[in-house]
C-alpha cells in the first residue's frame, strides 16, 4: 500500500481530462477526493500554534475554494502534478494564517510546544499512533514505542527551517524524491542531496540526544 | 537553491556538506537513498542487505542511516493514520458524552490495534452497551471494510453465553464501529499481570471459553486472535471472548510491515498463522491459541519468549515451549498433557476441535481419564515422518527435481552401457561422473535461480549435493590409488546418496528416511551384483528424486491455481 496522502493519480488523470472536457461533475469528484489530503496536510504542517488559533476546516475550505477558482487556468496550463498544485495553494494559505495569527502565536513562544504537543488532546494523538503501529504491543512495548516517536518528533523540531522540511515532507507526506523536487523547484539530484543532508543531521541529533539520555 | 540554514554547531562538523563540494560519492549516495525512501513511501519492502551488496561502497553509509529513516518514517506514519475526519470532530478530541447513532458514548474504557472501545449508552433501549469504534486508516481498503461489516454482522449472530455478543454493526461518517454488551469486570491479561491462576480455575476458564469458540466454528467463525487480552472475566461471573475474527488480515501483515519494521507479537499464534500459511488456517489454529491462553494462565508466562518479534515468529516455528510442569512444578500432569497436545506445531496432532478440548478439560476437572493420554507413541511416530515446516521449499524443487532423475539415469545407464562395451579407461568413466554430472549440477543451479532468490535452507541443500558430488567424484582417484578396477567402489555410491537423503529427511520431511532406507540397501545390491550395479542404482535413484520431485511439483501447481 503506497503510503502517499494523496490519492492515487491514475483516477486523477481521469478526472482531469474528463474536467478539461467541461465536465463539472468530475471536478467536483476531483476536489472532493483530495479534500481529505488536504486536511491532513494541514493538520500535520500548519503550526500547532497557529491551529490552536485557526480552524483547520476554515483553511481546507478556503484552500479548495480558490483551487476551485483557479482550476481552469490550472487546466490550460499544467505546470506541475495536481496534488503539487493544490499543495502550492494549501502551503500559501498556511503561510498566510501564520502570518496573521503569528503575533498572538509568539506569545505562546514562552510555553513552547514542540510539533506533537498541544496539551492532552494531542498527547493522546502519540499514544494513539503507538498502539495503532501495533495492535498486540504489550503496554511497556507500546510506552517504549510512544517515547520513541516523541523522541523523533522533538528531534524533528530542532533541525533548521530547510532540514525539516525536507524530511515532513518525505516521511510525512511521503511525496517521493521527484515530487519534492517538482514542489521545491530543484532538479532531482538537488533535492535527494537535500534529503541526504536531513537524514544525516537527524540522524546526528537523534543519536546525541539518545546519549545524552542515556547518561 | 543552495540556501541552508545556519548550520546547526553541533552536527556541523561531522555534516558539512553543502551542495558546493559535495562529492561524487555523496551525489551517488544521496540518489540510492532517495530511491530506497522512495521505495518505502510506495509501500514496497526495502531490503536493505540486497542494496548494500550492490553498492558496497556506500554501505557503510546507507546502513548508517537507515535506521534513522525507519524510524522518522514509522513516526510519520502513525502521524499519518490518525483519521483526519470531515468537521472539528476529530475524536481522539472528542469531548465525552456525544452521541452517535442510537448510542450515546460516556466513557472510553480501552484501546485495541483496531480502534477505541466506549462505554456507552443504547438511547432507544436504554441499555449499557460497549462500543467499539474502528479507526478507518486500519482497513487499508473499501474491501476490507466491506469484508469487516461481513464479519462482524456474522459474529453478531452468534450466541453463546460465553461469547461477548454484538448487538449492532453500523457506520458512523465513514467509520465502522458495532456495539455490544458491556460486560464489567477485568480481562484475562489484567488478571495474570497479578500471576498465575489455580490450575482448576485456569481449566474451568479456558474450558468455557473453548466451548464459546467450539460454538463459534460450528457455525464458520474463526476467532483467529485469542489471547488473554480478549477473554473478559465479568465481576462475580462467567469468562467471555470477544473481538471475533477483527484480525482477519493477520498472518503476513503481523509479520513484517513494509517498511521493514517489525509489528506485532505473535505470543498466542499458532504456526500456521504466524508462517502466513492462510490456507492452513482453520479451527486447529484457534485451538493452539486456547493451549497458549492455558499455559499461561498456569504457568505465569506465555509458552514462547522472545526479545524480538522476529526471533518469537522463528521459536513459534521451530521450538517446543519449555513443559509447564518445569515452571510450575506442581502442576498436575493431566493438565500439562492437555496443554502440550494443544501447542502441537502440526495441526493434526492438536485436539481436532475446540470442543475436544473442552470435553478433555472438563474430564480432567471431573477427575476423569483424558484423552490426551492416549496415542502417545504414535505422534511420536507421526511426528517423526511428517514435513517440516521448510518442505514448502522443496515445491520449488519438484520439477527440476524430475529433470535431476533424467540426468542420474541418464549418467547410470552410459556408465553401464560401457561396463557392457569392456571400457575400462577410468578417465572415461571420471569424466561421466564427474564433467557430465558437474555440467548438469551447473544448469540445475542456474534454472533454479531464475526461479527466484535462494533460500538459506536451500543453499544448506546444495552444499550437501556438492559433498555428494565431491565424494562420488573422489571414488575414481581413490581407486586408481589403491589400484583397484575401475567401478569397484560404485557400491559407495548407494551410501553416498543415502546420506543426502538422511540429511534432507532432517531438514524437510520424515518421508525421506524412506529413500535413504532404500538406498543403502540398493548399495548391498549393488555390491552383490556388481556388473548390474549402475543399473540398479540409476533406476533406484532416480526414482528416489522423481516421486518427490512429482510429489512436490504438482502441490506447486495446485497451490498456483488456487
Amino acid at each position: 500500500m503506497a503510503k502517499s496522502i494523496w490519492p492515487q493519480s491514475d483516477q486523477t488523470e481521469t478526472l482531469l481530462a474528463a474536467a478539461r472536457e467541461g465536465d463539472a461533475d468530475a471536478v467536483n469528484q476531483l476536489l472532493d477526493r483530495h479534500r481529505d489530503p488536504v486536511r491532513r496536510l494541514v493538520q500535520l504542517r500548519l503550526d500547532r500554534r497557529v491551529q490552536q488559533r485557526v480552524d483547520v476546516s476554515d483553511v481546507v475550505q478556503d484552500v479548495m475554494f480558490e483551487a476551485n477558482g483557479r482550476l481552469q487556468a490550472y487546466l490550460d496550463n499544467p505546470v506541475m502534478a495536481f496534488h503539487l498544485w493544490l499543495r502550492q495553494i494549501a502551503w500559501d494559505h498556511m503561510i498566510d494564517a501564520y502570518r496573521r495569527h503569528r503575533k498572538s502565536a509568539k506569545r505562546d513562544m514562552d510555553r513552547e510546544q514542540p510539533l506533537v504537543a498541544a496539551g492532552g488532546a494531542d498527547q493522546s494523538t502519540i499514544e494513539l499512533a503507538g498502539q495503532l503501529c501495533d495492535p498486540e504491543l504489550t503496554p511497556q512495548a507500546a510506552a517504549a514505542q510512544r517515547e520513541l516517536a516523541q523522541h523523533v518528533e522533538r528531534t524533528i523540531e530542532l533541525l533548521d527551517e530547510q532540514d525539516r522540511e525536507i524530511i515532513l515532507m518525505r516521511h510525512y507526506e511521503h511525496l517521493t524524491n521527484q515530487e519534492v523536487a517538482e514542489a521545491l523547484g530543484l532538479n532531482s539530484p538537488a533535492a535527494s542531496m537535500r534529503y541526504l543532508r536531513a537524514i544525516r543531521r537527524l540522524r546526528e541529533l537523534l543519536q546525541s540526544k539518545g546519549e545524552a539520555s542515556d547518561s | 537553491m543552495n540556501a541552508a540554514g545556519p548550520p546547526d554547531p553541533r552536527t556541523a562538523a561531522s555534516t558539512a556538506v553543502t551542495q558546493s563540494e559535495m562529492s561524487l560519492h555523496d551525489q551517488k549516495l544521496a540518489e540510492v537513498l532517495s530511491e530506497m525512501t522512495d521505495g518505502v513511501a510506495r509501500g514496497e519492502r526495502v531490503d536493505l542487505e540486497i542494496i548494500c551488496r550492490q553498492h558496497p561502497n556506500l554501505a557503510s553509509d546507507l546502513r548508517s542511516l537507515w535506521g534513522a529513516v525507519l524510524v522518522t518514517d514509522a513516526t510519520g506514519t502513525a502521524q499519518r493514520e490518525i483519521p483526519a475526519e470531515s468537521g472539528s470532530g476529530q475524536w481522539r478530541g472528542l469531548s465525552l458524552p456525544t452521541t452517535i447513532d442510537d448510542y450515546e458514548l460516556l466513557e472510553e474504557i480501552g484501546r485495541g490495534g483496531m480502534g477505541v472501545v466506549f462505554r456507552a449508552r443504547q438511547i432507544t433501549l436504554d441499555r449499557e452497551v460497549a462500543v467499539k469504534m474502528i479507526l478507518r486508516g486500519r482497513l487499508a481498503s473499501e474491501a476490507d471494510l466491506q469484508r469487516f461489516l461481513a464479519e462482524a454482522a456474522a459474529t453478531a449472530r452468534l450466541e453463546h453465553p460465553h461469547i461477548v455478543p454484538i448487538y449492532d454493526v453500523g457506520d458512523f461518517d465513514g467509520r465502522p464501529y458495532f456495539s455490544m454488551k458491556y460486560i464489567d469486570g477485568e480481562t484475562l491479561a489484567d488478571r495474570l499481570a497479578r500471576g498465575p491462576l489455580p490450575q482448576r480455575t485456569a481449566a474451568k476458564i479456558v474450558s468455557k471459553i473453548a466451548r464459546g469458540i467450539g460454538a463459534a466454528h460450528r457455525h464458520g467463525v474463526l476467532h483467529r486472535d485469542i489471547k488473554p487480552s480478549n477473554i473478559l472475566l465479568a465481576k462475580g461471573g462467567e469468562p467471555m471472548i470477544t473481538d471475533f475474527g477483527l484480525a482477519k488480515q493477520e498472518a503476513s501483515q503481523h509479520s513484517l510491515t513494509s517498511s521493514g519494521m517489525v509489528l506485532g507479537t505473535p505470543a498466542y499464534m499458532s504456526p500456521e498463522q504466524a508462517a502466513g500459511r492462510r490456507g492452513l488456517v482453520g479451527p486447529t489454529s484457534d485451538v493452539y491459541s486456547l493451549g497458549c491462553v492455558l499455559y499461561h494462565a498456569l504457568a505465569g508466562r506465555a509458552p514462547l519468549i522472545a526479545d524480538s518479534p522476529v526471533e518469537l515468529m522463528l521459536k513459534v516455528l521451530e521450538q517446543d515451549p519449555p513443559p509447564p510442569r518445569m515452571l510450575r512444578p506442581n502442576l498436575d500432569r493431566d493438565l500439562e498433557m492437555i496443554v502440550v497436545r494443544c501447542l502441537q506445531k502440526p495441526a493434526d496432532l492438536r485436539y481436532a476441535s475446540a470442543d475436544h478440548l473442552a470435553d478433555d478439560l472438563e474430564a480432567f476437572l471431573n477427575d476423569e481419564r483424558i484423552s490426551a493420554r492416549s496415542g502417545r507413541f504414535s505422534q511420536v511416530v507421526a511426528r517423526l515422518f511428517r514435513e517440516t515446516h521448510h518442505a514448502t521449499v522443496l515445491e520449488n524443487w519438484g520439477l527440476l527435481w524430475m529433470w535431476h532423475s533424467l540426468a542420474l539415469l541418464i549418467a547410470c545407464l552410459s556408465t553401464w552401457l560401457l561396463q557392457q562395451a569392456d571400457v575400462t579407461s577410468r578417465l572415461t568413466y571420471g569424466t561421466v561422473w564427474t564433467v557430465g554430472l558437474g555440467a548438469w549440477a551447473m544448469v540445475f543451479w542456474m534454472l533454479r535461480r531464475r526461479l527466484g532468490p535462494v533460500t538459506f535452507i536451500e543453499r544448506q541443500t546444495a552444499h550437501v549435493w556438492a559433498a555428494s558430488m565431491a565424494g562420488v567424484g573422489m571414488l575414481f582417484p581413490l581407486e586408481w590409488c589403491m589400484e583397484l578396477p575401475v567401478l569397484t567402489l560404485s557400491p559407495v555410491l548407494g551410501v553416498i546418496t543415502s546420506m543426502v537423503f538422511l540429511v534432507k529427511a532432517g531438514m524437510f520431511s520424515g518421508a525421506f528416511y524412506g529413500q535413504f532406507a532404500v538406498l543403502i540397501a540398493t548399495s548391498i545390491v549393488m555390491a552383490l551384483s556388481p556388473e548390474y550395479a549402475h543399473l540398479i542404482f540409476g533406476v533406484v535413484a532416480a526414482g528416489c528424486f522423481f516421486i518427490p520431485g512429482l510429489k512436490y511439483y504438482r502441490q506447486r501447481v495446485r497451490g498456483e491455481l488456487r
